[in-house]
This record gives structure tokens, C-alpha cells and sequence, in this order.
């Protein structure tokens, strides 16, 4: 049982922690200034659990003409099930974006503090969120409060993941409402995600279609190749103006391991070998034998008599054979399903046995409880 | 007292308040005879005529019954174990749908047992279809008798479905449209 609980647990137990360096090269347009190539750094850190996930981000860029972008980013999700299949997130997040020119002109500074709260409705194998979000945007001296509302859908199937998004925006004078696509696929050899999307009706934002498409291919252990390349608009919350690029460049990722949380402690537990048996004790193991019977096994060092009551034997006891050293065997007829049960070994007190569940029985002691897979 | 356990003991007092002309009408147990007092299996007889009604399996009940009497267990606590049982079935029962196995029901009143919750049943049964539970049921169960919060167990039974595994990684996909949590994914530079 324990060996099937490490197996179904495990892709969820582990909270990821996971740090990664972005570096490349550029070739970005931006809307109202030269097209120009740009060499680029983005360090991040991230940290996923079931209901938490924090991260941080930096990205450092150098245009050809010396100019540089200096960008940080912090964020932060707490996720919980409400009930049933509607579950809460809070989100925020802050960041800051620097433009500095290499005359030493200076250029005011961006930032942003935002707060987020969705409802999600999840389903099978599709959902649906309603999201709601407030905040501060600066520039310079001044500052503006940006308000977001967003109704969205997702479905993942045939190996694809896909959303879809609308988000209404205001700050300051401007308005505009996006659509918003995005697709994600991989396999072993290459990740793919896209998204496209138009800015339906905008007041002061800009309007018109953008699309961008991101590949990941995996190069030899840590690092991995990167491209992308597309069309983003215009973000009068975060401080970005619209532009067209293409990128390339390396993932290295320093670390991505199980970081230490009280389910990863729990499934170094579950991993660790079951103790023997002493003397008194027994541990069960049950297989598969043929048409439809099951072979349950007892190990219990030094019995001389091994008796079962369960569920399935009308709670009589039934004696079990001794099949070598310290094993004991019975061959029975049990359908797939949980069931109580306790062993006696030497005729003494009814116990559960090492191996399975116990839980504590109406009529005294503890009774083993057993699953038939 | 939750409607379940209400229309159970309901079931059970009207049923007891008959004689035992009326049970003889129904099916029996024939396991139980000789191992509970007469009275006593009277009255398991009505519980297990009211889980048939509300197609609940009734072998568990019996096999409790079989147990406590096994264990010399005075009649009274025979009685409570079996009520408490069928009520634990109904519950998961209700969570998991009426159309569950026999096998997944027992499975989630265990799962109830070790201290999930119906919502989490409930969940299973929206995240999985109509796949079979059973096995799903009993390691959560698992995990919550070791300590795990049943949020975390329902998320890592669930995470062992690929399509619901998409489904969690498509949350950060959502997230990165809005910078919560961060985007992995290469992005062109940004430029304020």
C-alpha cells in the first residue's frame, strides 16, 4: 500500500522550488522608436506549492545603443477550495522598469503594486474563472490606480491546454478591453505555448492584434534553448509599450528540486522501508493470485500459528500455512474493495498488522484495513 | 443530525416499531443468526432494509455486525457500530452520486472515516468522471489517517491524472497572463 501511496502522491506531494537564468539576444521594434538588436539577462526564482506560489524576477537589457532596461518583478498566489469545484486565489504582485539612455538623460522610473482575487470554477476537463484586481501605478511622481475585472475559460485536452481570456481595464483616462487566447503543448523534446489576442475596443490604449509564440527545447541536462517571437501591446498598468521582437537564447536552470515542506517530509517517510517485524508482530502483503483469488502474505518471525478475521471470512477465523521461514500464506477469494481485518499470531491478542492502514475499532483495539486494488 | 442520519434512524424506529412479522417479510441475513441476540438482529435487519432502499450496499453493515460479535461486543454497540456505518455510506454516497459501486461507496465512507469530508468525495467524483474511484478513495484515505490535510490529499490523488495535471499547469499559465505568479516562459524585452 505504501509503495501505491508514493506513486499516486508524489507528482503533488513535492513543492518545486526552482531557479533559472535567462540570456539572449533581441531584435525588438517598438511602436514609435527605431528597430534595434538588444542583448538580454532574466534571472528568476520560483516557488510552487499545491495552494502557494511566490517568485521573483529580473530582467536586465542592453540595446545596441547603449540604452538599458532595468526590470524587477515579485509575486505571490495563495490558492483554496471553497467547496465542491469552486476554489479562491489572492494574488499580488509589484514591480518596478527603469529605461536609462547612455547619455545620462533620465527617464522616469515604473512601478506597480496590484492586488488580485479570482473565484475558479473547475471542472472536467474544463473551468472557468471570474477575476477582479486593484492597485497602484507609478510614473515618476505621479501615480494612477489601475482596476481590472477578467472572465475567463480553460480546457485541457488531447494534451493540449488552452485559455481563454477577456479583460476589461481602467487607469487614469484610459480604458480598453483585450481577448486573449493561449495555447500549451509538449512531449519529451519540445514545450510550446502561444497566445493571440486583439485589444477589442480601447479608449487612449491602442488597438489591433498581437500574438506571440515561446519555444522551449531541452539542449542537455539544465539548459534548454529558447525562441519567441510575436507582437505584445500595450500595458499602461505595468508601464510597457507595444513592440514586435524576436528572442533567442538559453535557459540554465541553477536548481529545480523538492524543496523542504511538510509533504515532502511526509513522503520521505512513506519511502523509507517498512520496519520488520519483531517477534509478536507480522506484517501482510496482498497479490494477485489467479481467477480472481488473492494471495495474502504474513511475515512474522518466529509464529507458530498465523490466524486472519476479516470481512471477507465473516470475521472466523482462518488459520494460514506456514510457507517457508517466518512466512505464512492464504489463498482466497476476495473481490476488489476495502476491508477490515486483524491477524492473531500464536494465539494471542487480535492486532493489526505493520503495512496497512489501522484505525481504531468500534468493539477495542485497532482493526487493519486492506485494499484489494 | 445531518438529513442523512435523520431518514436512517427515522427508517430504523418505524422499522423496529413493527413487529417482527414485518421483517420476516424481507430478506435476511442468514449469517446473523446465531451470532447476534435475536432482538438485536431484528433490529440490524431494519437498517439494512433501509440501506436497500436507498441502495447502499448492505454487505459492509453485515460484515460489522459479524465483527462486533466476533469481538463479544455487547449487542447495543453492535447496533450503534452498524447505524454509524450506514450512515457513513450514505454520506459518501451522496457525495460520490448514486450510481458509485458498492466497492467506491465503501471505500469513501472509510475515506470518512479516516477524516475527509464529502465535498472531497465530491470533488473526486467531479474531477475523475465516471472513472472508478475505489482505489482513488482508499489512498486518500490513506494520506489523511497520516496526517495529510485533505486538501493536499485530494490534490495528490487527483495530480495523478494527466488531463487534471494539465489542468494544474495551465493555473500558472492563467497566472503569467497577469504576473501572478511569475511567467516562465521567455518573453520579448519589455521596455517602459
Amino acid at each position: 500500500m505504501a509503495k501505491i501511496l508514493v506513486m499516486v502522491a508524489a507528482p503533488m506531494l513535492s513543492a518545486q522550488g526552482t531557479g533559472s537564468v535567462d540570456f539572449g539576444a533581441s531584435w525588438v521594434d517598438y511602436e514609435g522608436f527605431l528597430a534595434s538588436g538588444a542583448f538580454f539577462v532574466s534571472p528568476t526564482l520560483q516557488y510552487n506549492a499545491p495552494s502557494v506560489s511566490l517568485g521573483t524576477a529580473a530582467s536586465y537589457v542592453v540595446f545596441e545603443s547603449g540604452n538599458r532596461i532595468l526590470q524587477a518583478l515579485a509575486a505571490g498566489a495563495w490558492r483554496t477550495r471553497l467547496r465542491d469545484r469552486i476554489s479562491a486565489e489572492l494574488s499580488g504582485s509589484a514591480g518596478i522598469a527603469t529605461y536609462a539612455v547612455r547619455n545620462g538623460e533620465d527617464y522616469p522610473g515604473y512601478g506597480h503594486l496590484l492586488g488580485r482575487a479570482r473565484l475558479h470554477l473547475s471542472g472536467h476537463p474544463s473551468g472557468g474563472w471570474l477575476g477582479t484586481a486593484i492597485g497602484e501605478s507609478y510614473l515618476g511622481s505621479g501615480s494612477a490606480t489601475p482596476v481590472e475585472i477578467e472572465l475567463g475559460a480553460w480546457t485541457a485536452q488531447h494534451g493540449i491546454a488552452a485559455t481563454v481570456l477577456a479583460k476589461q481595464t481602467w487607469i487614469a483616462d484610459s480604458e480598453y478591453l483585450d481577448v486573449v487566447g493561449t495555447g500549451q503543448w509538449h512531449d519529451d523534446h519540445v514545450e510550446l505555448d502561444g497566445s493571440l489576442g486583439f485589444r477589442a475596443w480601447s479608449n487612449g490604449a491602442g488597438e489591433g492584434v498581437y500574438g506571440e509564440l515561446n519555444i522551449r527545447v531541452p539542449i542537455w541536462k539544465q539548459i534548454a534553448a529558447i525562441i519567441s517571437g510575436g507582437r505584445y501591446p500595450s500595458d499602461p498598468v505595468r508601464g510597457v509599450i507595444a513592440a514586435n521582437y524576436v528572442s533567442a537564447g538559453l535557459r540554465v536552470t541553477a536548481f529545480s528540486s523538492p524543496t523542504p515542506s511538510p509533504t515532502s517530509e511526509l513522503l520521505r517517510e512513506l519511502e523509507r522501508p517498512e520496519p520488520r517485524p519483531r517477534p509478536g508482530e507480522a506484517r501482510i502483503t496482498i497479490v494477485p493470485a489467479t481467477q480472481g483469488t488473492q494471495t495474502i502474505t504474513v511475515e512474522a518471525p518466529g509464529a507458530e500459528s498465523v490466524e486472519l478475521t476479516a470481512d471477507f471470512t465473516d470475521w472466523e477465523p482462518v488459520s494460514l500455512n506456514e510457507s517457508s521461514g517466518g512466512r505464512w500464506e492464504l489463498i482466497i477469494r476476495v473481490t476488489p474493495g476495502v476491508y477490515r481485518f486483524n491477524l492473531r499470531v500464536n494465539g494471542g491478542p487480535w492486532i493489526a498488522p505493520i503495512g496497512v492502514r489501522a484505525e481504531d475499532g468500534e468493539f477495542g483495539g485497532r482493526v487493519g484495513v486492506l485494499l484489494v486494488p | 443530525m445531518s438529513r442523512t442520519k435523520s431518514r436512517l434512524v427515522a427508517a430504523f424506529v418505524l422499522a423496529t416499531g413493527l413487529s417482527t412479522v414485518a421483517s420476516q417479510a424481507r430478506a435476511q441475513d442468514p449469517r446473523l443468526e446465531g451470532r447476534v441476540p435475536e432482538a438485536t438482529r431484528v433490529q440490524i435487519e431494519a437498517v439494512l432494509d433501509s440501506a436497500r432502499t436507498r441502495e447502499l450496499p448492505t454487505e459492509p453493515l453485515v460484515d460489522r455486525a459479524l465483527e462486533g460479535a466476533s469481538k463479544g461486543a455487547p449487542p447495543e454497540l453492535i447496533l450503534s457500530a452498524v447505524i454509524r456505518l450506514a450512515d457513513e455510506m450514505a454520506a459518501a454516497s451522496d457525495a460520490m452520486g448514486q450510481a458509485s459501486s458498492a466497492s467506491e461507496v465503501i471505500a469513501g465512507a472509510s475515506a470518512l472515516r479516516a477524516g475527509a469530508r464529502p465535498d472531497d468525495l465530491a470533488y473526486l467524483r467531479e474531477v475523475r468522471g465516471d472513472q472508478p474511484l475505489t482505489v482513488a478513495a482508499a489512498v486518500m484515505a490513506d494520506l489523511v489517517a497520516v496526517g495529510v490535510p485533505a486538501d493536499t490529499a485530494v490534490a495528490a490523488v487527483i495530480g495523478a491524472s494527466p488531463v487534471t495535471a494539465l489542468g494544474v499547469r495551465l493555473e500558472g499559465a492563467v497566472d503569467a497572463l497577469a504576473d501572478s505568479p511569475l511567467p516562465q516562459r521567455p518573453r520579448g524585452p519589455r521596455k517602459p
